[in-house]
């Protein structure tokens, strides 16, 4: 029997202590590829609901060097079919995105720091090597992260390498619902008059700008966003003053020198001035 | 199915394989260079395009961008400052919005690559060069600038360069019937812009090339040191095999096309590596009387003057909302000026600069390095003091130079200088942003220095061209396209005779 075989074969008790028992990985052994995932130890009735295969990607973000990742939902073809990747317009859907980080400073269940940490937020998958030095195949688990407390979960996942990665969801880091809610106040503010409406605005803005865009629009609308909390005459965030006030508060930021503040700004104004001007469109 | 486009990759699902003599990876004036001339000497021909059929066109500058630019316009090459690169992405490339500008290879240009490779000299005679360019300029119907659709923002840049005594003229435009509605950067409304997609495309699908679009390229397949197919996935998810009995053209810009050897392994070599540009900054200045920026040829006036200095200027005709964000101020400030709209006029500088750059590919997503020179730096600000003053010998009332650091806004020659003397020389301190890329799989006899051979064609790879802007040797300080298909045709009449 093969390793992979065996381990689908294993029970849970037997994949826990594989993850205590089990090796490092190289962030860079990942980086760029796409592993093929099967679910393990689940109950057949959870498989039913939930997704026996997936893909789990590794992606080094240019802009911020940091080692991202998100699933693609495949078709359930059978345990051994090729992936075949759930498409929505043309494009693999993806679910889940997370950042790969290493486990140290990470609260964590004993013994579940000896690779990295797949990091959703509260929900975290720590990943190792099965074998020393073999990155092809890796074991991981789930575990929630709530404040002080560590609650391991049964979802444990046999990721095994699969092709170089061909595709890097557009809009992966796109803004939150309430980071756009705030940019809306931040470009009404810049272009001194309230925006039409810009449901289409965002859903290009997030469909069409490559991965780097979404951080780097997200650094530049907390920026001017947290920034009047550090000015005595405003002392709140942007959104939390009133409507003169947040005009007086983006006058005063437009003659701040400072590079970052300046390239925010302008990054701010070219696309207020986009939002405010799609109102004009036939 | 449009006259233009064969299969469009919108609709490809499922797995699609076809066969070609000349496999053409790229449609814009490079690729429609080459698929034009193979065709017409008879070989079958498949042009793989990313993009889309351009057309019909938003009134929405936004909306224009998201269709026909790559990343809607927000990729950005990373060094001490960011800087944007714009390039198009539909069937016909980056000539489906760019400002219609032609300029042949500067003289002074060539004799600088022979410098440096003096082989270069009987491979790619200066004549032989120019005869293509005198082609293209024929097919694409170039003409100076008529002034009766000029507008005043090209006429004022005539009246600042004259009373400066800079050299300038109308701008050569690949136009026909142009009604000056300004919109050459967001796509033409009214089919008067001739860009490949209405030219060199139309006339090799009349001698039976074949262009597929929305497919997205991500391989070339060797076989025993031989290119034999390309690789790729359509819009709807499809795999796409498209196999080359004679050749593999690359013509997918000077970033993808290193993109795709790296993809494809094919990395020794200074492969996407030197990468050179024309970063471009602009300034604005404030009329008494409307200059309606958006209307006119949208580029139909150059200062010429000062192009052995490395500095071109430009007339730029930009979108209501894009010309918006040129305004100064925020909040009521902004509010207020937005009312003059018509009153702001925006000139552009092109530098010729010397830094170099990288392109690799991460994820299959180009990551672009660049980082200008203290030279360069240098040439951005006395191109800044050489736009205000044009803005002001033109009568503007008041120009702000967007340059952090120095005044926002300048009304005298005497501040202009002070720009030129004291301004910053940090690239963080200037907006730029680069339209002309080249020079990442340069063409050369030294193998160790150069990506492809003399004709074009890749040192280990037989039947693997590269034909984009990718092969040149370096910038050239003018506006490319016209010698980018004249170095195409060469490499096209390369693959016909191989
Ligand atoms: C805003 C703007 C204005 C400009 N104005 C002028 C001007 O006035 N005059 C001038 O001379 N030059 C101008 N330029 C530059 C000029 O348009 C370009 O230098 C020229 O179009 C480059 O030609 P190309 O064929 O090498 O690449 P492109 O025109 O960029 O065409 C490459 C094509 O390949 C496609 N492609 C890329 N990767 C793949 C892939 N993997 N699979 C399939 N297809 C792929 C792209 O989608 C694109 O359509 C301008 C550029 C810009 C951005
Ligand atoms: S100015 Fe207008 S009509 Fe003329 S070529 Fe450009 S877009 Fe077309």
């Amino acid at each position: 029997m093969s390793l992979v075989e065996t381990l689908r074969n294993e029970s849970r008790a037997q994949l826990r202590q594989r993850i205590l028992e089990g090796y490092p990985v190289a962030p860079t052994a990942l980086e760029g590829w796409a592993y093929r995932g099967t679910s393990l130890g689940l109950p057949r009735f959870v498989e039913r609901l939930t997704w026996k295969t997936f893909q789990k990607t590794f992606w080094r973000e240019p802009a911020s060097g940091r080692l991202l990742g998100w699933n693609v939902r495949l078709e359930q073809d059978g345990l051994d079919a090729p992936s075949r990747p759930k498409l929505k317009r043309g494009e693999p859907v993806t679910t889940g995105h997370y950042q790969v980080v290493r486990p140290e400073g990470l609260r964590a269940p004993g013994g579940f720091d000896r690779g990295l940490i797949i990091d959703y937020g509260a929900l975290r998958d720590p990943l190792v090597a099965v074998e020393p030095g073999n990155s092809d195949l890796l074991l991981g688990v789930s575990y929630l992260a709530l404040g002080p407390l560590c609650v391991e979960t049964p979802t444990y996942f046999l990721l095994e390498r699969e092709h170089p990665l061909t595709h890097v969801p557009r809009g992966a880091l796109a803004l939150l619902g309430f980071e756009r809610r705030w940019a809306e106040v931040l470009f009404a503010a810049v272009v001194g008059a309230p925006l039409p409406d810009t449901r289409d605005f965002w859903h290009q803005l997030k469909t069409r700008t490559p991965p780097y865009f979404g951080p780097g629009l997200r650094a530049a609308v907390h920026l001017l966003t947290f920034l009047p909390v550090t000015m005595p005459e405003f002392r709140r965030p942007l959104f939390a003053l009133n409507e003169r006030q947040r005009l007086d508060c983006i006058e005063r930021l437009n003659t701040d020198e400072r590079a970052l503040v300046r390239q925010s700004l302008a990054t701010a104004k070219i696309l207020a001035c986009f939002a405010l001007f799609e109102g004009e469109r036939p | 199915m449009s006259a233009l486009v064969h299969t469009d990759g919108r609709d490809v699902r499922r797995a699609l394989c076809a066969e070609a003599e000349v496999v053409i990876v790229g449609s814009g004036p490079a690729g429609a260079s080459v698929a034009r001339a193979c065709a017409l000497a008879g070989l079958s021909v498949v042009v793989l395009e990313e993009g889309h059929e351009a057309g019909p066109f938003s009134k929405s500058g936004f909306q224009a961008m998201a269709a026909l630019y790559r990343d809607l316009g927000t990729s950005v090459a990373f060094g001490p400052s960011v800087m944007p690169f714009l390039q198009g992405r539909a069937v016909g490339g980056t000539s489906v919005i760019n400002g219609a500008i032609n300029w042949k290879l500067p003289r002074d240009v060539y004799e600088g690559w022979v410098r440096d490779d003096a082989a270069l000299a009987d491979a790619l005679p200066f004549e032989a060069i120019a005869r293509a360019e005198e082609e293209v300029e024929q097919r694409l119907h170039v003409r100076p600038t008529d002034e009766r659709i000029a507008g005043p923002k090209n006429l004022l840049l005539a009246k600042g360069a004259e009373a400066l005594g800079l050299e300038h003229r109308p701008i050569r435009r690949n136009v026909r019937d142009c009604e000056g509605t300004g919109r050459c950067l967001q796509g033409c409304p009214t089919g008067a812009k001739l860009s490949v997609d209405k030219t060199y495309l139309p006339d090799a699908v009349a001698r039976g090339a074949r262009v597929f679009a929305g497919i997205t390229v991500e391989q070339v397949r060797t076989e025993r040191g031989r290119a034999v197919a390309v690789l790729g996935r359509a819009a709807a998810g499809g795999r796409v095999s498209v196999r080359a009995r004679r050749a593999v053209v690359l013509a997918a810009s000077a970033i993808q096309t290193p993109m795709l050897l790296r993809q494809s392994g094919l990395t020794r070599g200074p492969v996407g590596d030197g990468l050179m540009a024309h970063p471009g900054l602009s300034v604005t200045g404030l009329f008494d009387e409307p200059v309606n920026n958006h209307l006119g040829a949208t580029q139909g006036h150059e200062v010429i003057g000062l192009r052995r200095e490395g500095i071109k200027v430009e007339a730029l005709g930009f979108d209501r909302s894009i010309l918006a964000s040129r305004v100064p101020g925020v909040g009521r400030q902004f509010a207020r000026n937005l009312e003059r709209l018509d009153r702001y006029a925006v000139w552009g500088a092109a530098l010729r600069a010397q830094a170099k750059g990288s392109v690799r590919s991460v994820g299959g997503r180009a990551l672009v390095r660049y980082a200008l020179t203290q030279e360069d730096l240098m040439k951005a600000r006395r191109a800044v003091r050489v736009l205000v003053e044009l803005q002001l010998a033109a009568g503007a009332r008041e120009v702000y130079p967007e340059l952090s650091g120095a005044p926002h806004v300048v009304t005298g020659r005497a501040q202009a200088a002070e720009l030129e003397a004291r301004g910053p020389l940090s690239a963080g301190a200037y907006t730029m942003s680069m339209t002309h890329l080249f020079g990442t799989a340069r063409l050369g006899s030294d193998p160790s220095r150069s990506v492809v051979g003399l004709d074009f064609q890749h040192h280990d790879v037989r039947g693997l061209y590269v034909a984009d802007s990718s092969v040149f040797p370096s910038n050239t300080g003018v506006n490319p396209q016209i010698a980018i298909m004249a170095l195409a045709q060469l490499c096209a009449e390369r693959v016909i005779k191989s």
